[in-house]
């Protein structure tokens, strides 16, 4: 056997185990859990159907599961074309101002669901929102504006995060395409919504349909939003449904389970949806070693480019500048009104951020996001080379990666405590055990943006340099690590952001040594009173919009630098 | 450049050792051990001094407690006077969540507990059934009365009342006066609060179980038809529903804890309460972990928070009233001229109340789903 052939074996089997073992132990654990007839802790036990006899079949838990469909659907409807047409505007046409456009629509990303959510409690609370209560003043008419205690103020709130996710994935697919194939319609006769129909649209289409998987299943897996505006609507989803079973009295571990097992279900569909639209993908290359052609931009018409713009302004406004004011200014009260004449102002609020538990918090999450950014990232690149250049070991590899994605963090969460409640690893309790977590969370972005990466790119290179000898690791870091910064880049701050503000599996793993801020926050909103909340969420935005400042000149591409 | 950047690491790793340092306990020197001895002969008598030693050996302790909206600093910051070499660390959750995990913690081998607290008396008899608190008496328990405690396993910090509470700028004068002279909790089923009520879901949480039991005992399951009938926000926790009173978003709440009330008073809100009778009261409780970390620390802790300093400690940051008759009643809104003192109070054991629990659930699931 060749030193090559030993050396490619070796590193697909510490690939495997790597993978292996961050995904597939707390997809056993959920999985155990399911059918054990005890939780951990509570003696023998047995195998048993019961569990899932009993809670699948319960009214309350197939609610549940029809209120995440719904609530992911429709946020999925809204979301993914919106996006996409933005990341059009700003990317291939001249709209005024689109490079700023562009580097604000990421901000809503990096403004957590909870942050958003709190925010938009402040302005939408239906008798003492600052919203509605500008609306009474301004109208006289008694009924809210917006009700954000309703599926129609979760959908809102929803929506303005995840357009930013969609416009994410669009740009890049927008960005990427070359510039031969437009011109070569528009030499043909073909006018600019022809080109668009007709040759701009199918190649975005499988970015398109795998950006509406990935907001689906982040729809669905949603916690915060559910979480707290659910909760009062009376509309439980899978994920709050998990969270009350573990936190309240009577706990109840196995119906939390099988919620997350049903979950998980959901994610098997979305999951041969995705393989279906990557081999649709294979049509669509559009870079090679060849070269291709930068993208002509299209020109607007003037009512066109006005209505853009104002639309643009206006989206801006409702997913960044008034959520931020409103938190800024609720951070800032003594208690939270809108009634100026009961208003008092302080900056006491702030002290939170000097409290002990607000420090270990701090620190925990710098230590986590810096560990999973980084780590997870090349675990992830190395993984998508090994899933495009394997036919048959990749397929395995690719399905273990995207397994994690739908399962939402509180389920994942449940089975890597029945795990490693039972394995002697020490991991229970520590820090570790949340960056296997958040790995195993992730992971399938990272995996997901290098496949992206990978499929632009084509074989032809690569198979070049393995005809010339070079062995697999050589040609994965001197020729696609280089043609993939763009992939490592975005993965690198995109599992930052998430691991900054990653709540739902955090809850049910944490302890008291490791706390996170997220979490700190979601706390608060029992403990310390949300106007302390409201000055957190101020410092994490602050923090990260300062990460943001940093990273956008690395993450723009030179040509638009 | 590089080698700026790499002194730069330095420092920054040195200051956060040091820092990481000066956060952790100190070691004890003999003489603060020789102080707080003395301090436990004449305050804590009958303490084995061998407790302060191997407290201070153990250096820290780990109290799971309740939610305090003024936080605990003044109690742990009395305790650490007395006790220097004792690092106090702490973790705050609301009664349901806190009693599960730290029940979850505790079985499977996990929990770093030394002192656990709840507001539900049944919960820490299950606990203490289940062998999950320490079995171990005070010196100084007879400092607080028997109703209050289970001698060898759990203690009171203080009192805590369910009230009415309502905030006058979010009610018109005609209610303020409603609510102002009810006498039985009746009032709370006046149609004029539907959209306007607030109320914390009975599995949230301890200080829940007592109301919710008492108004499906004493006046049926109608009543909570009543409840669910005024369409109440329902959250999962008092403080921020007493923020949502405060704000205006609610107008009345028929389960309000005083001790959080008074916090929103204290910011300037125009909060205000009456105890409808019979008053519903219990006691916060606090007990040692079997398997604590740091089982003199827990037993130190136990100890002085059962004396005089304790218990003015625990009432002072907790708004509690007062369990010991010699420590005096300083909560400020007792001076109010819209306070009244309760004089009937509901007779009640908590082991009727936990092993009714399951059953009072689907009660509340059916009125309210």
């Amino acid at each position: 056997m060749s030193y090559t052939v030993v050396q490619r074996r070796l590193v697909w089997a510490l690939m495997f185990l790597a993978i292996t073992w961050l995904v597939v132990v707390p997809m056993a654990g959920l999985g155990w859990g399911a059918f054990w007839s005890v939780p951990p802790g509570n003696g023998d036990g047995r195998l048993t159907l019961d569990n899932l006899v009993h809670h699948s079949l319960s009214p309350e838990i197939l609610a549940a599961l029809l209120n995440t469909l719904i609530l992911a659907g429709i946020v999925t409807v809204i979301s993914t074309p919106l996006g996409t047409l933005i990341a059009w505007l700003v990317v291939r046409t001249d709209l005024p101002w689109r490079r700023a456009f562009g580097r604000l629509m990421l901000a809503p990303i990096f403004l957590s669901p909870l942050v958003g959510v709190l925010a938009w409690i402040a302005l939408a609370s239906p008798r003492t929102g600052f919203l509605n209560v500008a609306w009474f003043q301004l109208t006289g008419i008694r009924t809210p504006l917006l009700d954000v205690f309703t599926l129609t103020g979760m959908v809102l709130v929803m929506v303005l995060h995840y357009t930013s996710y969609s416009y994410l994935y669009g740009a890049g697919s927008v960005r990427s395409m070359d510039g031969a194939v437009e011109e070569a319609a528009r030499i043909s006769g073909a006018g600019t919504l022809a080109v668009l129909r007709r040759v701009t649209l199918p190649l975005v289409m499988p970015s398109l349909l795998a950006s509406a998987l990935m907001i689906f299943v982040l729809a669905a897996e949603q916690f915060p939003v559910p979480g707290l505006l659910g909760r009062a609507a009376r509309f439980d989803t899978l994920p709050s449904s998990i969270y009350f079973r573990l936190e309240y009295t009577p706990t109840d571990p196995q119906g939390a389970t099988v919620a997350g097992l049903l979950l998980a279900a959901v994610a098997v569909i979305g999951l041969v949806l995705y393989r279906l639209t990557l081999k649709q993908s294979a049509r669509y290359v559009t870079v090679s070693g060849k070269g291709a052609r930068a993208l002509p931009l299209v020109r607007l018409s003037r009512s066109v480019k006005a209505a853009a713009f104002c639309g643009m302004l206006a989206w801006l406004a409702l997913a960044l500048v008034i959520p931020l004011a409103a938190i800024v200014f609720a951070s800032l009260q003594q208690f939270l009104t809108p009634v100026p004449k009961l208003m008092r102002f302080t900056l006491d609020n702030y002290s939170v951020l000097a409290s002990s538990e607000f420090i270990v918090a701090l620190k925990n999450t710098a230590v986590i996001a810096g560990v999973v950014c980084l780590g997870v990232t090349l675990l992830g690149l190395m993984a998508s080379y090994l899933i495009c250049y394997s036919a048959r070991a990749g397929r395995i590899l690719d399905y273990l990666c995207s397994l994690p994605v739908a399962v939402p963090g509180l389920a994942l969460a449940i089975g890597l405590l029945w795990m490693y409640s039972y394995l002697p690893l020490g991991l229970y309790g520590t820090l570790w055990i949340l960056v296997v977590a958040y790995g195993a969370r992730f992971i399938s972005h990272s995996v997901r943006l290098g496949v992206a990466g990978f499929v632009r790119v084509g074989r032809d290179l690569d198979e070049a340099a393995r005809i010339a000898g070079a062995s697999l690791l050589r040609r994965f870091v001197v020729i696609h690590l280089p043609m993939l910064k763009e992939s490592f880049k975005a993965s690198v701050v995109l599992l930052l952001i998430y691991s900054i503000i990653e709540v739902s599996s955090t809850i049910v793993l944490y302890t008291p040594e490791t706390i996170t801020v997220s979490v700190f926050m979601w706390r608060g909103m029992q403990m310390t009173g949300t106007v302390q909340v409201f000055a957190v969420a101020v410092a994490q935005s602050a923090l990260i919009g300062l990460l943001l400042l940093l990273s956008v000149r690395w993450l723009e591409p030179r040509q638009e630098a | 450049m590089r080698n700026r950047g790499m002194n730069i690491l330095r420092r920054a790793i040195v200051m956060a050792s040091l820092l990481a340092a000066g956060l952790g306990a100190h070691a004890a020197t003999p003489a603060e051990i020789a102080t707080a001895k003395a301090y436990a002969k004449s305050d804590l008598a009958g303490l084995d001094p061998a407790v302060v030693d191997g407290a201070a050996k153990e250096g820290e302790l780990m109290v799971y407690h309740l939610i305090y909206p003024k936080g605990l600093n003044g109690v742990f910051g009395a305790f650490k006077k007395r006790f220097p070499f004792v690092d106090v660390k702490s973790f705050a959750a609301s009664g349901g969540p806190l009693y599960e995990r730290y029940r979850t913690e505790e079985k499977a081998g996990r929990s770093t507990a030394d002192i656990w607290q709840h507001t539900s008396a049944g919960s820490a008899d299950t606990l203490a059934k289940e062998g999950i608190l320490m079995n171990w008496t005070p010196p100084n328990d007879g400092r607080v009365p028997a109703q209050w405690k289970r001698a060898g396993s759990w203690y009171p910090i203080g009192l805590f009342y369910v009230s009415l509470a309502w905030n006058d700028d979010a009610v018109s004068p005609e209610e303020q006066k409603l609510l102002r002279n009810a006498r039985d909790w009746n009032v709370a089923l006046d149609p004029r609060w539907k959209g306007r009520m607030g109320l914390v879901h009975v599995r949230a949480g301890g200080t829940t179980h007592l109301p919710y039991y008492f108004y499906w005992k004493s006046y049926g399951e109608k009543y909570l038809d009543g409840l669910a009938a005024a369409k109440p926000l329902v959250l999962d926790s008092i403080v921020p529903l007493a923020e949502r009173l405060a704000s205006g978003e609610v107008s009345m709440i028929p389960l309000a804890l005083d001790t959080i009330m008074a916090n929103q008073l204290a910011k300037g809100v125009k909060m205000r309460w009456v105890y409808p009778e019979p008053a519903l009261a219990s006691a916060y409780v606090m007990a040692a972990s079997a398997k604590s970390p740091h089982p003199n620390a827990a037993k130190l802790f136990l100890t002085w928070s059962l004396s005089k300093e304790g218990q003015a400690a625990w009432v002072e940051a907790s708004n509690l009233a007062p369990v010991s008759p010699d420590v005096e009643d300083r909560r400020p809104f007792v001076k109010e001229p819209w306070f009244h003192k309760p004089e009937k109070h509901y007779s009640y054991q908590w082991s009727d109340i936990d092993s009714s629990l399951p059953q009072l659930f689907k009660v509340y699931e059916q009125a309210f789903r």
